[in-house]
C-alpha cells in the first residue's frame, strides 16, 4: 500500500516537474500556433499541419535526448522507445483536439481574404 | 473524378509504390519505376506544363540523371536526379523562370505538405456536430478517467484478488504491446511515412505561392529608379556608406562621389591584381619548375583559396556599385573600364589557379577535389562572363543568378555523365610510371573501379614492395600482401552487399563488377 501512495506521490512529482522542465517549449510552441494560423488553409488542415509539426519537434526533442544520454543512437530504434515516442504523439494529439475551439478563434481572426 | 479524390489516390499510390521498390534496396532501376509513376502522376495533375520550355529542358536535364543512376549509380548522379526532379516539380507547378525561386516553392511544398495532404480531404459540412461530440467527449473523460485510475491503484493495493486479475489484465497487455510492432514493423511504418511525405511534397502544390508571387516582380532589365531619402536612410548598407562617406553619400553629388569613389577603388584593387598575375605570369606560365621539398599541394590550395578570395569580393565590390542608378550615370564610362579590367583579370587569375591544379595532377594524378577544383573554375568563368553581361547590358542581380543557377544545373547534369572514381582509378593507372600514385586512395574509390584494380594491384603490390627496400628505415612494419589483402576484402564487402539487394537494386555499375569477378574468379595472389 505504501509502495502504491508512493507511486502517486511520484507521479504527482513528475508531473510538477515535467511541467516546469516543458514550459521552455513555449517559445518555440506559441510561433508554431502562430504560424498555423497565418497559413492559407481551412483550420482542420492547419490544426493537422499543427499537430505534424508538434510530433516533429517532439521527435527532435527525443532524438536530443537519446543522444545526450547514449551519446550514440544504438538501439534508439527499439520497441521501448518506439512506444514511448507514440504515447507521447497521443498525448499531443488530445491536448491539440481539446484546444480546438481556441484555436479556431484564433484561426478565425487571422483569416485570409480568399478563404 | 473529383481532382482532390485524385490527388488523394496518387500521393497514397506513390507512396506505397516508395515502400515497395526502395526498402532494403539501393537508388537504381528501381527509381525508374518510381520517377515513372511521378512524371506520369505530375503530368496528369498539372497538364499545362508541358508546354513550358523551361519544363521541358528540366525534364531532359532529370532524365540524363535518371539514367546515369542506373548506368553510373555514383552518388553524384544521385544528387543531380533528386535536384532536377525537385526543379521539374517545381517549374510544373508555379510559374517561374529562376531556379532559386523554384527551389524556395519546393521547400514551401516540403513545409506544407501536410496541410495540402489534409486539404485534400473535403470536409462533410453535415458533421460538425459530431466531431464536437468527440471533442467534448475527450473533455468529459479526462477527469473521470483521472479519477479511475487513482481509485484503482488504492484498490488494486487493498484487496489482493482484484490486483491478481489487475496483474494478469497488465501481464497481457504487455504481451500485446511487445508483440505489437512484431505484427507491424514500424520502420516500415515510419518508412511508408517518409513515402508519403516525398511523393506529397512533389505531387501536391502549396496554397502559398509566395516565391511564385515574389519572382513575377522581377526583371532582368535594371530600371532607373528615384527612391526619397528617407526610404534610403532604412536601409542598414546605406547607413554603413553613410557612415563611411558622410555628407558625400547623401548630397546632390552623391552619385557623382559614388563613382569617383567606384574609380579609384577599381584602379587600385586592378593594380594589386595586376601584380599578382604578373608574378603568376613568370612563375607558372613562363617559368615554371617542381621545387623539391616543396609540396605542390601548397601552391594549389594557396592559389584557390586565393581565388575564392578574390573573386568574392571582385562580385560583391562590383553589384555594390553597380547596384542602381550608378548604371545610368552618364559618366560612368571610366567606372565601366575598371570593372571590365577588373573582370578580366580575375579571369586570368582563372587561368593560373587552373595551371596549377594542371601541375598538381601530372605529379600526384587525379582525385575528387582536384576535379572539384576544375569545376569550380569552371563556374568561377561563367559567373564572370555573366557579370560582365551584367554591366554591359544593365541587367539586375536577379538576371546574375538566375543565368548562373541554370549553368549550374547544366553542368551538374553533364558532370553525371562521367564515373569520375572509374575515371580517376584509370587516368592514374594509366600513367602509374609518371605519377606518385596513393594505393590507398585508389582502394578507396567505388566498386566499379575494382576491376581496373584488380588488373593492376600485383603491379602495385611490387612496385610498393620495392620502394619498402628503398625506404628500408622508414619504421614501418613490412607487409608484402596488403594491398592485395585489402582488395580481397574489398571484393568480399562487395559480394555481400549485392546478396542483400534484389533486383529492384539492378544497375550497369554493379553489374559490370559481378560480371568481371564472376569471369576472373579469385584475386591473382602474389609470388
Amino acid at each position: 500500500m505504501s509502495e502504491m501512495l508512493w507511486g502517486i506521490v511520484f507521479l504527482l512529482i513528475a508531473l510538477l516537474v515535467g511541467f516546469f522542465i516543458t514550459s521552455p517549449l513555449l517559445i518555440i510552441i506559441s510561433p508554431l500556433v502562430e504560424w498555423s494560423a497565418l497559413m492559407p488553409y481551412t483550420n482542420r488542415s492547419k490544426m493537422t499541419w499543427l499537430i505534424f509539426f508538434l510530433s516533429v519537434l517532439y521527435l527532435l526533442i527525443f532524438i536530443g535526448l537519446v543522444s545526450l544520454f547514449q551519446s550514440n543512437f544504438n538501439g534508439m530504434f527499439s520497441k521501448e522507445l518506439a512506444l514511448i515516442f507514440l504515447s507521447i504523439i497521443v498525448v499531443e494529439f488530445i491536448a491539440v483536439r481539446t484546444t480546438q475551439k481556441s484555436l479556431y478563434q484564433l484561426y478565425e481572426q487571422n483569416k485570409w481574404p480568399q478563404e | 473524378m473529383n481532382k482532390d479524390l485524385v490527388k488523394i489516390i496518387l500521393v497514397t499510390a506513390g507512396a506505397v509504390l516508395f515502400n515497395l521498390v526502395f526498402w532494403n534496396e539501393k537508388l537504381a532501376i528501381n527509381t525508374v519505376l518510381f520517377d515513372a509513376f511521378l512524371l506520369c502522376a505530375l503530368f496528369f495533375l498539372y497538364p499545362n506544363a508541358r508546354k513550358s520550355a523551361a519544363v521541358n529542358w528540366l525534364l531532359l536535364g532529370h532524365l540524363v540523371s535518371l539514367s546515369m543512376v542506373v548506368i553510373h549509380n555514383t552518388d553524384l548522379s544521385k544528387i543531380a536526379f533528386v535536384i532536377t526532379l525537385l526543379l521539374v516539380a517545381g517549374f510544373a507547378e508555379y510559374i517561374h523562370r529562376s531556379a532559386w525561386f523554384a527551389s524556395g516553392s519546393m521547400l514551401m511544398n516540403v513545409v506544407m505538405i501536410v496541410a495540402s495532404f489534409a486539404e485534400s480531404f473535403k470536409i462533410n459540412k453535415s458533421k460538425p456536430a459530431n466531431r464536437k461530440g468527440i471533442g467534448r467527449f475527450i473533455r468529459f473523460a479526462i477527469f473521470p478517467l483521472i479519477l479511475v485510475i487513482i481509485f484503482f491503484l488504492i484498490y488494486r493495493g487493498a484487496n489482493n484478488a482484484f490486483s491478481d486479475i489487475a496483474n494478469r489484465i497488465g501481464a497481457q497487455l504487455e504481451i500485446f504491446f511487445s508483440h505489437f510492432f512484431d505484427f507491424f514493423s514500424w520502420q516500415r511504418l515510419v518508412f511508408l511515412l517518409l513515402g508519403l511525405l516525398i511523393t506529397g511534397s512533389i505531387l501536391l502544390k502549396s496554397k502559398l505561392d509566395y516565391f511564385s508571387t515574389r519572382e513575377t516582380r522581377m526583371n532582368d532589365g535594371l530600371q532607373r529608379s528615384r527612391k526619397p531619402m528617407r526610404q534610403k536612410r532604412n536601409g542598414a548598407f546605406f547607413s554603413f556608406v553613410e557612415m563611411i562617406m558622410g555628407k558625400m553619400a547623401s548630397g546632390m553629388m552623391a552619385l557623382k562621389n559614388e563613382n569617383t569613389t567606384g574609380i579609384i577603388s577599381l584602379v587600385l584593387l586592378n593594380v594589386l591584381l595586376l601584380i599578382v598575375n604578373g608574378i603568376d605570369v613568370d612563375f607558372l606560365w613562363l617559368h615554371f619548375q617542381y621545387k623539391p621539398g616543396l609540396p605542390v599541394y601548397i601552391m594549389v590550395h594557396e592559389g584557390t583559396e586565393l581565388l575564392i578570395v578574390s573573386i568574392v569580393l571582385a562580385m560583391a565590390i562590383l553589384l555594390f556599385f553597380f547596384k542602381g542608378n550608378l548604371n545610368f550615370y552618364k559618366r560612368n564610362k571610366w567606372l565601366k573600364y575598371g570593372a571590365y579590367a577588373w573582370i578580366l583579370q580575375n579571369a586570368m587569375l582563372v587561368s593560373s589557379v587552373f595551371l596549377r591544379d594542371y601541375y598538381y595532377i601530372l605529379k600526384h594524378g587525379l582525385a575528387y577535389k582536384r576535379i572539384g577544383v576544375l569545376f569550380f573554375l569552371l563556374m568561377v568563368l561563367i559567373g564572370l562572363v555573366t557579370v560582365f553581361l551584367k554591366i554591359w547590358s544593365r541587367k539586375t542581380n536577379y538576371f546574375l543568378f538566375r543565368v548562373n543557377a541554370w549553368a549550374g544545373i547544366v553542368v551538374l547534369v553533364l558532370a553525371t555523365t562521367i564515373h569520375w572514381d572509374e575515371f580517376i582509378a584509370g587516368y592514374n593507372l594509366k600513367r602509374r610510371n609518371t605519377v606518385e600514385l596513393d594505393v590507398p586512395f585508389l582502394l578507396s574509390l567505388s566498386d566499379k573501379a575494382l576491376p581496373l584494380l584488380d588488373t593492376n594491384i600485383v603491379a602495385l603490390q611490387k612496385r610498393e614492395n620495392d620502394t619498402r627496400v628503398i625506404n628500408v628505415n622508414d619504421g614501418q612494419p613490412a607487409c608484402d600482401t596488403c594491398f592485395i589483402e585489402q582488395l580481397k576484402q574489398r571484393e568480399k564487402q562487395f559480394e555481400q552487399r549485392q546478396k542483400e539487394y534484389t533486383w529492384l537494386s539492378w544497375n550497369y555499375a554493379d553489374a559490370y563488377t559481378k560480371q568481371y569477378f564472376r569471369k576472373r574468379g579469385l584475386i591473382t595472389s602474389i609470388h
